[in-house]
């Protein structure tokens, strides 16, 4: 392929502007528009638009914050990509994380793998990606491609506002709903009756915190960890031909995989100087944009 | 009818009645030489107990015998646990999760495997044969051992406690295991039981599970049946309670029935037991007595008619003097029964 006729030539990943409001609501009204459930109510985009402006010309990567980046093609707007940095350093983000311990007894000839849960806040400190949608005429080849390009490049340029780890939680089967098999068959057992109205990413909070064995659930709760609501198979696919693969770490509301990638993995000069606790040399990337070649 | 302690010889009826016990019943396997084991091993407790001080695992097993000889049934004692194999059970403890959103606490309930019974005075290897298990029987061979006790009583530690079996289905399934030891142990129940009661105990650490087993995860039959025990087992436990043992926080790791426990000098046989001199008379008899001498080997525990006189000697018959191996005026523990 000559450089001529690159799928991808003409495309522009830019900080959001809060013009971009609308072209966005469109793009996240796209049946597979991918919006985490820590995101918040849709009624909020402007709210979060704002943010992100603020946080682009701050650039300061102190605390929680939402970079929205938007691609555009011949001056439309027809794809966007959301990054929360810092996740869970105020507000704590509970994930499971599968584990496996080894009985063995010689005397008895018995040898036992048993697979675990540990419930922890692994993710502490890493960035989400938390929005990914592209338009109706656009495919995740072409467009997906160029907001990962775009994104991997401010990575690569901001090092220290992202944190050493990008994570994307995928929805499980029946999603985040009292209809998991996953959250029925686990975190609901811990729920007493008066509180199951709440939400379920709230009452992750109230789970054990020591591990929980495996073989004391249902094969039905079992059999759904780590698998991804089919609407969103597609996009995992994409996540994964772009680095992010599945570890070890799962959903507490519904069982859904993490994807996850170390950003040096995926940005090989992408090297993070500084610790939380430093202060940041990060300059502004208000300006920032990256025209795909 | 007489609790005496057990020697080799009892070795057969030792072995009809560990086949006669249920499989729960770890220290009484079906196994000749391991029931030799354990004869030879209590023998031995007897002999030195009265001068050795507290320290050894000391398991003295009593028989009870009818008036022909026949045994009818087995008790055990250890004096301390946890000395030649861990001693493990299941503590149930309750952890709170405090959830800062939404300002409310909730309780888990969580079993966990444990040693906190490890070092305590325990009643053990209690089984009668079917036909024999008359109130005053089980009573006797129960609270025996609680004369012997207050009778060596710096052998003994200031906690004492006692398991029941717990409940088992139809099959001779236990729910318990089912849930819970399955997964780990890869065997059913009984074959497990077999294990522990022929093997080194240490196989539980290794298999069983080191972190809480949440009781919410369970199926509701396993939870049911939580220190529950077996119905075979309720007179003896309808004893122990009379005695002043309470339920606990502990269970048995295999079938999870009750862990009762305690403290040694409260025991009702304890606090009401007193020395007594005997007289050899024929009286109007007004009580019945549990009454034991105080010898170690050649210790012996009677159900006894008799006649409190207000200097409190006991009267009793010439025969039961002489089944108790003593002349009248010896000093002998007595209870009322």
């Amino acid at each position: 392929v000559s450089n001529n006729t690159h799928p991808l030539k003409g495309l522009v990943v830019r900080a959001v502007q809060q013009s971009d409001g609308p072209a966005i609501a469109a793009l996240l009204e796209q049946p597979k528009a991918f919006v985490s459930d820590h995101w918040g109510p849709k009624s909020s985009l402007e709210e979060h638009i704002k943010n992100s402006v603020l946080a682009f010309s701050l650039s300061e990567g102190e605390s929680e914050a939402l970079f929205l980046f938007v691609l555009e093609e011949a001056g439309e707007v027809s794809g966007v990509l959301g990054l929360s940095t810092l996740i869970g350093t105020t507000q704590p983000r509970y994930h499971f994380r599968a584990g496996k311990r080894v009985h063995q007894s010689h005397a008895l000839s018995v040898y036992r793998d048993i697979d675990l849960l540990l419930l922890g806040n692994d993710c502490t400190g890493s960035t989400e990606l938390c929005l990914f949608a592209v338009g109706q005429k656009s495919s995740l080849a072409v467009q997906g491609a160029a907001l990962i390009e775009g994104v991997f490049e401010f990575a690569r340029l901001n090092p220290n506002l992202l944190g050493q780890r990008l994570i994307a939680e995928l929805p499980g089967l029946n999603g985040n709903s009292s209809k998991s098999e996953f959250w029925l068959g686990l975190g609901d057992r811990f729920i007493p009756q008066e509180l199951k109205h709440e939400s379920v990413g709230v009452l992750v909070e109230l789970l054990p915190r020591t591990p929980i064995y495996l073989p004391f659930l249902s094969p039905e709760v079992r059999s759904v960890i780590g698998l991804v609501s089919c609407e969103q198979s597609d996009f995992r696919s994409f996540l994964e031909s772009n680095g992010l693969y599945f570890q070890d770490m799962i959903r507490p509301e519904d069982g859904g995989g993490v994807l996850e990638v170390l950003w040096r993995q995926v940005i090989p000069e992408f090297n993070r100087t500084r610790n939380l606790n430093d202060r940041p040399e990060t300059n502004s990337q208000a300006k920032f944009r990256f025209e795909c070649s | 009818m007489l609790v005496r302690p057990c020697t080799l010889e009892d070795i057969d009826a030792f072995e009809r009645l560990a086949f006669d016990s249920p499989v729960g019943m770890t220290s009484l396997p079906l196994d000749r030489r391991n029931l030799e084991v354990r004869l030879r091993a209590s023998q031995s407790a007897f002999a030195k107990v009265e001068e050795q001080g507290c320290g050894e695992e000391s398991h003295f097993l009593f028989a009870v015998e009818d008036h022909k000889g026949n045994v009818l049934g087995v008790s055990g004692l250890m004096a301390n646990t946890g000395i030649n194999a861990p001693y493990y059970n299941l503590r149930r403890d309750r952890t709170y999760q405090v959830s800062s959103s939404l300002q409310k606490h909730v309780a888990h309930s969580a079993l966990q495997l444990c040693g906190d019974n490890s070092g305590k005075t325990l009643l053990n290897s209690f089984f009668v044969d079917e036909n024999s298990r008359t109130p005053e029987l089980m009573n006797l061979l129960s609270r025996a051992r609680i004369l012997f006790m207050k009778q060596f009583e710096d052998r003994f530690q200031n906690d004492v406690i006692v398991e029941f079996i717990g409940i088992t289905d139809e099959n001779q399934e236990s729910p318990f295991w089912n849930a819970v030891g399955l997964p780990f142990f890869d065997m059913e129940y009984d074959q497990a039981e077999q294990y522990f009661a022929t093997l080194s105990p240490t196989f539980i650490a290794e298999l069983m599970p080191p972190f809480p087993i949440y009781e919410n995860l369970l199926s509701e039959s396993a939870r049911q049946v939580i220190g529950k025990h077996s119905m075979d087992y309720d007179d003896q436990l309808q004893i122990a309670l009379a005695e002043g043992f309470q339920y606990s926080n502990f269970f048995n790791f295999f079938d999870a029935g009750p862990c009762l426990s305690g403290p040694r000098r409260l025991l009702k046989s304890h606090q009401n037991a007193g020395e007594i001199s005997l007289i050899s008379a024929q009286a109007d008899y007004q009580e019945k007595y549990l009454v034991s001498n105080l010898k170690g080997t050649d210790f012996r525990c009677l159900l006894v008619d008799g006649l409190m006189d207000a200097e409190g000697a006991l009267s009793v018959s010439p025969e039961n003097l002489e089944a108790l191996g003593l002349d009248p005026g010896d000093r002998a523990m007595g209870v009322v029964l």
